[in-house]
């Protein structure tokens, strides 16, 4: 299991140097860089950006110079400052963190607590009414954009019904409001965005539990756990779960990306103060430092989480802790 | 079992016939075979027919459209849907059908164009990884782990922004970065292709290389392309809209469902139509494709064939 | 003597999307105590069905369409068909156990081997702590594992495919059952590991007394340790005889078939012989005898009725028109 594990480590230490790489690359990716960009653009930019990105990237200065300095910074986390507002690009990151990682947990619970229940019932109701029904409902929830399902709950639980907010992690004075009423507050404002944020991973989740159970109830040790003379609860969570389970945790590190990146978009529908909100602001108004370090944390971030679910892989799996 | 039969002559033409009947039907072609199969699939079907009746309306939508989706106007705007406005108007008056009649072709030719490209690259690095192996396998899947670590979303905002926000920027940047699933797929392939005993005979008649790849194997690997294909066209309409809605896709006044539902957003309280419609557009051809998709799949499923 | 399992009139048939395969068509069947029998038949002939029909495992689309089977259980006999799912339960890996042909598949790989039979022990001795360990311990005894405390905490994968099997043996008996189902237990093992298996279970079933109904295909394993032998073909029983008779004395043509087909090294042969044609298809069995389209010896009548069970002699049964109706 060491082996497995830093050969790992090994691989993602390689993966790291490879996203330095690539977002070195991207930004010397227009000829001349993007300050060309700059000229082209409209007003958005502002004049002494591109003045500033020379600073900052060095890019006067020879390519291998610059991806020494970069690697350099990388280490740090220095990132730069925004053109924005001058604060140091990390600290605006760190501010945002904790909203995303929220969100981002949240829903990776309800995925867990949604859809695995899900899938195994659909695998041992197989063809059912409820089987077919959840399929359908899952198929329609990976069709269906993430974006339009988030306006049309606005439209449905904000606009109309009026008892669900549509922005913000929380109401204005919210401060002021007793504890409990705080707490609710909160609550209230996470419901939507959970949820949409959730509904596409419970959708497939749920999908890849039912056929992954499938694939390991036909499988010849299922039918001796029943010749033992096993119940068929224990049949089923003891022993099929288990092993349906295993291939579920590499998909989960599999998502994280999904996750994480989708944050993006639904952060901005929600206006839900995150890190993809900053990534998409700064988009908009060509904050290039930010946007590199956005997109750098996010990248560490999903490598962290897949580490994570390979580790706990090859503890859980016995062919691999013991080999 | 034939009974009894007058001359031998005609016993002899009759068991000639039946036998080029047999050989007939044995031969029938793998494509028949997948297609009988994937008929019985109602609902592929169903998402087959969507996406012609889609593409048919692509083409032809200037001839239908009955505004032009540039046509502003101010007196009209944000007009609920009526016989007159069929999905009601946006902000400056203009036909939203319309408007949605020209987005079909965006997303539509988004669509095709990028997983063109996305599945170029992916043929090409999952068979020199599959067929080569070794050190190329390696560098080449590294490669591929390393675009995977980073959310796709997030990739694609960066190049976007670096790059510009346009059409063709679109269409470049979602197929740069939705090959990796394909490669490995085709790479999946080639591996366990290129020990079978026609490779070997190509070899031992002196073939080169890149004849092998694409003249043997290449055309046995290619049923997850086909499968894939569909549902990369599927996600690059969802990317695009996703894209265009949040403004880093195709830019207004040029017409696509996801830069309506920036509309829809900015004027919830006021114009469900402009959510509802194009999303509802969007919904309808994403599912059509997946539906096909996984027919498809079904049908070209090895475990399935009895 | 009463007989410790009677199959009464078994019916099991398969409901697929393509048709129904009547897989198990009244069969007949009867193990008496400590005795061992053998079912013979090439695969898809239902064997195996039959024998999960017993256990009540019948997999999905199968059912058991009608029969009874018998079995004796605290002094009086159970109708195996009838009784509660929680009854059969209580039977399954207690008073019958039965064991498959994969042992690379049959155990649990994120379970240890202990564990694996520990369960048993807790469910059907109810033993717990150390009394438990015991008896997992003398279980693995009993079927000759060497080095039981590494192998008790060792996983599935660690294990090769004849201590697989002897673990499952050991996992099958450590409850004293009274009847060991082997589906075809040697198959999918190295000549030499076959034979320690066969040897295995030959010794052990003379010292717990038990009855074995052996699943197999192949001759010399019934030749080795059968008391009777039952031929199947494609649902259908059509010969049952002592070893003795159906070695020596073989009626039905495809048992003469079968004997036949196997190569004796003692003679010089210029061919194989083998039984021409193939199983039918089972959504379309032939009509009348189900062996006739391949039956050398088939006569007119073969092809319109199907033959009954005819009594040759007290322990010699056979179905076929050349010595009955």
């Amino acid at each position: 299991m060491i082996n497995y594990i830093f050969k790992r480590l090994l691989l993602s230490i390689v993966v790291l140097f490879g996203i330095t790489l690539i977002t070195f690359v991207i930004i010397h990716i227009t000829p001349g860089g993007p300050t060309i960009l700059q000229t082209q653009m409209n007003t958005k930019v502002s004049p002494d950006s591109v003045a500033r990105l020379k600073a900052l990237y060095d890019l006067d200065k020879p390519l291998h110079i610059q991806y020494i300095k970069w690697l350099k910074r990388f280490i740090k986390l220095d990132f730069g400052e925004s053109f924005v507002d001058n604060s140091p690009v990390i600290k605006k990151i760190i501010e945002r963190l904790p909203a995303t990682l929220t969100l981002n947990i949240l829903s990776l619970f309800f995925i867990f607590l949604i859809a695995i229940p899900i899938g195994i019932f659909s695998a041992v109701k197989q063809d059912s009414f409820y089987d077919k029904t959840f399929t359908t409902i899952s198929f329609i929830g990976f069709s269906i954009p993430t974006f339009w399902l988030a306006l049309l709950l606005m439209l449905l639980f904000g606009v109309y019904l009026q008892i669900l907010p549509i922005s913000g992690m929380r109401s204005p004075n919210a401060e002021n409001f007793p504890f409990l009423l705080n707490l609710w507050d909160r609550i209230k404002h996470l419901i939507l965005p959970v949820f949409v944020s959730a509904f596409g991973g419970i959708a497939s989740i749920s999908r890849y539990t039912r056929s992954s159970m499938l694939e390991v109830i036909r499988q010849d040790y299922i039918r001796v756990a029943r010749a033992k003379g096993l119940s068929e609860k224990e049949v089923i969570f003891k022993h099929a779960l288990k092993n349906a389970l295993l291939p579920i945790i590499t998909i989960l590190g599999l998502s994280l990306p999904g996750l994480i990146g989708g944050g993006f978009i639904f952060e901005t529908i929600f206006a839900w103060p995150g890190m993809g909100r900053l990534g998409y602001d700064s988009a908009m108004s060509f904050d290039y430092p930010v946007i590199m370090g956005v997109v750098t944390i996010g990248a560490l971030l999903t490598l962290i989480g897949n580490l994570i679910a390979d580790i706990t892989y090859a503890l859980v799996d016995p062919r691999i802790r013991y080999q | 079992m034939t009974q009894g039969l007058g001359t031998s002559k005609e016993s002899k033409k009759l068991k000639k016939i039946k036998k080029e009947k047999i050989m007939k039907d044995r031969t029938e072609g793998i494509w028949q075979i997948i297609w009988r199969r994937l008929k019985k699939n109602k609902f592929a079907i169903f998402g087959m027919v969507v996406i012609i009746l889609l593409s048919i309306i692509a083409i032809v939508s200037p001839l239908i459209s009955p505004y032009n989706p540039y046509e502003q106007n101010l007196t009209e705007r944000l007009q609920p849907p009526s016989l007159k406005h069929l999905c009601g108007t946006d902000e400056l008056g203009r036909d939203v059908f319309s408007r949605m009649l020209y987005g079909s072709r965006i997303s539509l030719s988004v669509g095709l164009i990028a997983v063109l490209i996305a599945t170029t690259i992916g043929i090409i690095v999952g068979s020199i990884s599959g067929y080569f192996g070794g050190v190329v396998d390696n560098i080449l899947m590294r490669f591929v782990d390393i675009m995977l670590s980073i959310p796709t979303l997030f990739l694609i905002l960066m190049l976007i922004v670096f790059l510009g926000p346009s059409i063709f920027n679109v269409m470049l940047v979602i197929g740069l970065t939705a090959w990796t699933d394909l490669a490995r797929l085709v790479r999946a392939e080639f591996l366990s292709l290129k020990n079978r005993e026609y490779v070997l005979a190509a070899k031992a008649a002196g073939a080169g290389h890149f004849r092998i790849i694409f003249r043997h194997i290449l055309p046995n690997a290619l049923s997850p392309v086909f499968v894939s294909v569909i549902f990369g066209v599927a996600g690059a309409i969802l990317l695009e809209s996703s894209l265009s809605f949040l403004g880093l896709g195709v830019q207004p006044p040029t017409a696509s469902w996801g830069n309506i539902l920036t509309s829809g957003k900015d004027y919830i309280e006021s114009a469900w139509w402009l959510s509802f419609f194009p999303g509802f557009a969007i919904f309808i051809t994403v599912m059509s494709y997946n539906l096909l998709g996984e027919g498809l799949r079904d049908a070209l499923d090895p475990r399935l064939i009895e | 003597m009463m007989s410790l399992l009677e199959i009464e009139d078994l019916h099991t048939y398969f409901y697929t999307s393509d048709g129904v395969i009547k897989a198990v068509e009244g069969i007949n069947l009867r193990i008496d105590s400590s005795e061992t029998v053998s079912l013979v038949g090439e695969s898809g002939s239902g064997k195996t069905l039959t024998a999960l029909s017993i256990m009540r495992l019948v997999p999905h689309p199968g059912k058991i369409i009608k029969g009874k089977i018998l079995f004796l259980n605290n002094g009086g006999n159970v109708d195996l068909l009838s009784i509660s799912e929680e009854d059969i339960r209580n039977i399954r890996g207690k008073k019958i156990s039965m064991i498959f042909q994969e042992p690379f598949t049959s155990l649990n790989p994120v379970f240890s081997i202990g564990y694996q039979i520990a369960e048993v022990v807790r469910l059907h001795l109810k033993l717990k702590g150390n009394d438990m360990i015991n008896k997992v311990k003398e279980s693995l005894n009993l079927v000759g594992i060497p080095d039981i405390n590494r192998i008790i905490k060792s996983y599935p994968h660690e294990l090769s495919g004849g201590m697989r099997q002897r673990v499952m043996i050991a996992m099958a008996l450590v409850s004293n059952p009274k009847l060991l189902i082997a589906d075809e237990p040697t198959t999918a093992l190295d000549v030499t590991i076959q034979a320690q298996i066969l040897e295995l279970i030959s010794d052990i079933k003379t010292k717990l007394n038990l009855s074995v109904l052996l699943i197999t295909h192949d001759l010399g394993i019934v030749k080795e340790i059968s008391d009777k032998v039952v031929i199947m073909y494609a649902g259908k029983i059509v010969e049952v005889a002592k070893k003795r008779e159906i070695f020596e004395n073989p009626l039905h043509p495809y048992t003469v078939g079968l004997l036949k087909s196997v190569p004796d090294i003692n003679k010089v042969e210029k061919r194989l012989y083998t039984i021409k044609g193939s199983i039918p298809n089972p959504l379309e069995f032939p009509s009348g005898c189900r062996f006739n389209p391949r039956c050398p010896e088939a006569m007119d009548i073969c092809k319109i009725k199907e033959p009954v069970e005819t009594k040759i002699s007290e322990t010699h049964l056979v179905r076929c028109f050349k010595y009955g109706k």
